[in-house]
């Protein structure tokens, strides 16, 4: 269980920037944890097919934010549109990413928003992105997050405005060998910060959630890291939701494809903290 | 006429004899409690003090060295000890105008307690609201409110979107805004599916995305308003909050302060502001400010919420603290400029600007005097610019207005503040010399109506037997105030006796108290010197000497001059025409007399006495119409019927300074006798007075040092027995001559004669009887008068020959 080839490791951070405050929430993580595991980052700011598609509609309008002023919307004026902001989006991870001394590099690619991200997420260790995008939605996690979040073949960091990667990190376990990663994820978390973890044990059974803790607290000495345990009998998403709410976590690490946070739990989970989640698959 | 004698030894110096004292030493003397040889300035002052009207504020005048503020100290600390303790005052912010800090007056003692319950205030404050703002309860509220905006918003859009949905519609998000489109399966349909749909189904989707949009306007419209209601939402709530929390501690306050209006009011307006600005005791993440002061550190620092700047914001100003005075506050300011006055508006640097406020007010002297008493040296308040102007103003309005000269003179134009003026109930006392006093009075019409009281100080007071027990009082006082040895009752005669000479008066003692007490330092100096435990007549007598000795040169240099013969003088023989006169020089303190040649010359002319010493505008105006005199004299007493026919010119010699004053008057016209009559003055007489048309000689000042200087030359020289001063018989009663003069006179070796008139005076100085008019209205021949007319009378004649036609030339 101590074998060293269970630590994390990322070397490429893609992080989705589409001008949302979310995405930019994002950037600041993937830039921080960059910097922090000695990876670089990849900008991707993806044009969206459909609305291409929308600006060749001949009756095709625009209701301008925010004086609210309709105007006609051709393709040529939405390329534009793009182009800058792009060009905004590469200027802020400049930015982000220089001022923590991190390497970056910045792409721009044309199709459908999720697919694209998808097949840049295969060339990555860990994608980062905003838990909505700029599409008009009723709040909670966007289509293309959702899509990610349910796809993407790597770690995957959910980010909403106005938060950061805060301590303490927060980690469900299962005992699993994928949650063994989510605890790996999470010690490079901490790593060379004075903190220590929680541990959401997931079971059913107290001698077995015994078992794990002793797992879980031999792994830890190793790395002469403490944690505080939790017994998660019931498994709810509520109940996971409250309790990380109730010790103030301040960031979730949960493997995906624990039996609890199957896709459609795992989006309603998403939903409901207000914390930055890591997906680790 | 009476042949005039010299002056007996006693009367040259009044004596005081040290056995009229009934004690030893000033040890077994008591205190002297009230001032001495002022009574009109000490009715002046108690009147002074004792009137409560506006404007009867004191002139202490007096010349320097008077002691005047120890005078007047000494009236208001009586009176202010039955007086009651004045108001503390404070300075508080005005919530409402915030440059314009109000003033609260408390009973002594209540102000500093009321800026520490105000710093306690805040302390609990910040504890009770971080506990209220940080509860479960109020952070759920205000998710409540967010969520209902959100919802709100939400709702609007879903509305919006199922509505589009039913239509084949999705709203999409552009770079710049909104947009709607048919979609299939999530994607947007291309030109060429759209173009398939047929004509009638496309302009039914064009009319649904014309409807969508004008409805998506109308709710984007809507959310500003959306926003600000949750934004009033939320402020409500903190309101609600922070009342609650503030309630208790404000009540409490409250009803400690309630019997003082202004405080309670003051409270109130705290207890609001505080509501108002809760969220300010709070670190907010958002306030961009925190993060610029944290990155410039230091004077930004003041922003951090719960910091300096908000303590500074609830703060009182406790400018006048009585919490520890006795009885009303006498002040003397001995830097009274504008602002030690008035008070002033201090300013800091806070990120290179000059900001203020109610806290950086500063008190001046009249605060600290406000209901009591000030005194002020009037030269150093004339000097100090605006200070007297600033003074009045207060004074007139009985009020105090801090404003800056800055402000005032439009110098600077930095933030100020405009405190609340406080009333002002102060009597202030001036101390300046008279003649600032009579320069106020005439160049200032406000003067007379805010100092309507002067305190008028003597400079001399009367030799009575009861003031000399009464100065031997004031002596054993100086002695223990400056911490001297005691004066045994010979050493305090010396000392009177020197003070009737300081006087100037053998009848008057002097009331200047610097020159006293330094008498009476330099004595108990000489005392230690000699290893005396008392200082006796002797010490004294070494300290006069001494003072003298110090301050001499020049004497000296004078004295060397004559008897050197650089500068002519004799002491015997006779001549016809010189006589002479004596001077007085005044160095600083020191006065010291001399003898000057006065020599004339006359001839025949036109009637006029030439002063050659006003022609070359070396004499002053005095001197000038003493020798007018003359003229009016001579033609008044010799010439009455005919024309006053001589020229006569008259000079100081060797003066190379300028001449002023009539105490020459009389020897001149003996000069000028002695010139028209051929009779030869002797030349061991010095002589002193001035003289009015009818040959009277009158009194004039430095009697004692003039005689002394003639005395000088003459002793250096060898006293013959003939030598003597002429003196005006007026000045007898001034002499405290020097004892070794006295004894010389005793001895018989210099005389001092009293002459009241010119015909006395020159009988001494000739020998020869001055003469008077018999019945048929001529002198007797072989009088100096006789000699004189006759003179004048042979003049007039040759002039009438050398007048072109007699009767017909000029008169």
């Amino acid at each position: 269980m101590s074998n060293e080839e269970h630590d994390l490791v990322v070397r490429r951070i893609l992080v989705a920037l589409d001008a949302s405050p979310h995405s930019v929430a994002a950037l600041e993580a993937a830039a921080e944890l960059a910097a922090r595991l000695q990876a670089e980052v990849l900008g991707l700011y993806v044009e969206d097919v459909n609305l291409l598609r929308l600006a060749e509609l001949p009756f095709t309008k625009e209701v301008c934010l925010p004086t609210t002023a309709r105007r006609q919307l051709g393709v040529r004026d939405i390329e534009r549109q793009f182009r800058a902001q792009a060009a905004r989006m590469r200027r802020t991870l400049a930015r982000h990413a220089d001022r923590v001394h991190v390497r970056w590099s910045f792409q721009v690619s044309r199709g459908v928003i999720s697919r694209e991200l998808l097949t840049a997420a295969g060339e990555v260790d860990l994608i980062s992105l905003g838990r909505a995008g700029r599409s008009v939605g009723e709040g909670g996690l966007g289509s293309t997050a959702r899509v990610v979040c349910a796809e993407a073949p790597c770690l995957t960091l959910i980010m909403q405005q106005g938060e950061h990667l805060s301590l303490p990190v927060v980690v469900v376990y299962d005992g699993s060998p994928l949650a063994q990663k989510a605890l790996a994820a999470a010690t490079a978390l901490i790593r060379g910060l004075d903190s220590h973890l929680i541990v959401f044990l997931l079971a059913a059974k107290t001698e077995r959630a015994e078992a794990m803790k002793v797992q879980v607290s031999q792994w830890l000495r190793d790395r002469e890291l403490i944690a505080r345990y939790h017994v998660l009998a019931e498994s709810s998403i509520h109940r996971l939701a409250r309790l990380t709410q109730m010790e103030r976590g301040g960031t979730l690490v949960v493997p995906a494809e624990s039996p609890l946070l199957r896709c459609e739990a795992l989006i309603e989970l998403l939903d409901k903290v207000q914390v930055p989640v890591l997906l680790v698959r | 006429m009476e042949k005039v004698k010299g002056l007996d030894a006693s009367q040259l110096c009044q004596r005081t004899d040290p056995e009229q004292f009934n004690f030893e030493t000033t040890a077994d003397v008591d205190d002297l409690q009230d001032p001495i040889g002022q009574p009109r300035a000490v009715q002046a002052m108690q009147f002074g003090t004792g009137i409560e009207r506006k404007g009867f504020n004191v002139f202490a005048l007096g010349p320097s060295g008077m002691d005047k503020r120890a005078f007047v100290s000494q009236f208001f600390a009586g009176q202010a000890q039955s007086e009651a303790v004045p108001s503390d005052w404070c300075y508080a912010n005005n919530f409402a105008e915030p440059h314009r800090p109000q003033a609260i007056g408390l009973p002594a003692g209540m102000g500093v307690r009321l800026r520490q319950d105000m710093e306690q205030l805040v302390e609990e404050l910040r504890t009770a609201l971080a506990a209220s703002f940080e509860s479960e309860e109020y952070q759920t509220r205000r998710q409540v409110i967010a969520e209902e905006f959100k919802e709100r918003q939400e709702q609007a859009f879903k509305g919006l979107q199922e509505r589009a949905q039913e239509g084949g519609l999705a709203v999409l998000r552009t770079p710049a805004g909104l947009a709607f489109a048919p979609v299939r399966d999530g994607e947007v349909l291309s030109r060429e599916e759209v173009e398939k749909l047929g004509a009638e189904k496309r302009q039914q989707l064009e009319q649904e995305v014309e409807t969508l949009q004008e409805e998506l306007q109308k709710i984007l419209r809507q959310m500003p308003s959306w926003q600000r209601d949750m934004r009033d939402k939320m402020r409500e709530l903190d309101r609600e909050v922070a009342t609650l929390a503030v309630g208790g501690l404000m009540d409490e306050l409250r009803e400690r302060y309630s019997d003082y209006d202004r405080v309670a009011k003051y409270l109130d307006d705290v207890r609001k502001d505080v509501v108002e600005n809760a969220s300010e005791f709070f670190p907010s993440e958002q306030d961009p400010s925190t993060v610029l002061s944290a990155l410039l550190g230091g004077a930004g620092a003041q922003r951090e919420p719960g910091g300096p700047a908000l303590l500074r914001r609830y703060r009182v100003n406790v400018l006048v603290d009585h919490s520890s005075s006795e009885g009303a506050p006498v002040v003397y300011e001995d830097n009274p400029t504008y602002q030690n006055l008035i008070g002033r508006v201090e300013h800091m640097a806070q990120m290179g600007a000059l900001v203020t406020d109610f806290n950086l007010v500063k008190a001046g002297a009249l605060h600290r005097a406000n209901g009591g008493y000030l005194m002020l040296d009037a030269r150093e308040l004339l000097l100090q610019p605006y200070a007297w102007d600033g003074l009045k103003r207060a004074l007139q309005s009985g009020q105090l207005r801090i404003e800056s000269l800055g402000q005032m003179l439009s110098l600077v134009s930095t933030v100020s503040l405009e405190p609340e003026p406080i009333a002002l109930d102060v009597k202030v006392a001036l101390l300046g010399e008279p003649m600032l006093y009579y320069l106020l009075w005439q160049l200032d019409p406000d003067f007379a109506d805010l100092f309507k009281v002067a305190a008028d100080l003597e400079e001399r007071m009367e030799r009575s037997p009861e003031n000399q027990l009464l100065y031997a009082r004031l002596i054993a006082t100086l002695a223990r105030r400056h911490d001297l040895r005691p004066f045994d009752r010979g050493a305090v005669a010396r000392v009177i006796e020197h003070s009737a000479r300081v006087a100037g008066d053998a009848a008057k003692l002097s009331t200047h108290m610097r020159s006293i007490s330094d008498l009476l330092q330099e004595a108990d100096y000489q005392a230690g010197e000699a290893g005396s435990e008392v200082v006796t007549a002797d010490a004294v007598q070494h300290a006069i000497d001494a003072q003298i000795y110090r301050s001499d040169r020049l004497r000296e240099r004078a004295q060397e001059a004559i008897l050197r013969d650089t500068l002519l003088i004799d002491t015997e023989g006779e001549a016809i025409g010189q006589v002479n006169g004596l001077s007085v020089a005044q160095l600083g303190s020191f006065a010291f007399g001399r003898p000057t040649r006065i020599t004339a010359q006359v001839r025949m002319g036109k009637g006029e006495v030439v002063d050659i010493e006003r022609e070359v505008e070396l004499g002053g105006p005095i001197h000038s119409k003493g020798v007018l005199i003359l003229s009016g004299f001579l033609g008044g007493r010799y010439a009455a019927e005919r024309p006053l026919s001589l020229s006569a010119s008259l000079v100081f010699e060797q003066s190379y300074s300028g001449v002023e004053g009539d105490s020459a008057s009389s020897a001149e016209l003996y000069a000028l006798l002695s010139a028209i009559a051929e009779v030869p003055l002797r030349q061991s007489l010095a002589v002193t007075g001035s003289v009015n048309q009818r040959g009277q000689v009158q009194a004039i000042g430095g009697v004692n040092e003039k005689i002394e200087g003639f005395f000088d030359v003459c002793r250096a020289r060898g006293l013959t027995g003939e030598q003597g001063v002429l003196i005006p018989a007026a000045n007898v009663k001034h002499l405290m001559l020097r004892q070794d003069v006295v004894d010389a006179v005793a001895a018989g070796q210099f005389q001092v004669y009293p002459v009241e008139f010119i015909d006395q005076g020159i009988e001494i100085l000739t020998g020869v009887p001055a003469g008077e008019r018999d019945e048929g209205g001529h002198y007797a021949e072989g009088t100096v008068n006789y000699l004189v007319e006759k003179r004048l009378a042979q003049l007039a004649e040759k002039r009438a020959e050398f007048s072109p036609a007699a009767g017909e030339g000029e008169v």
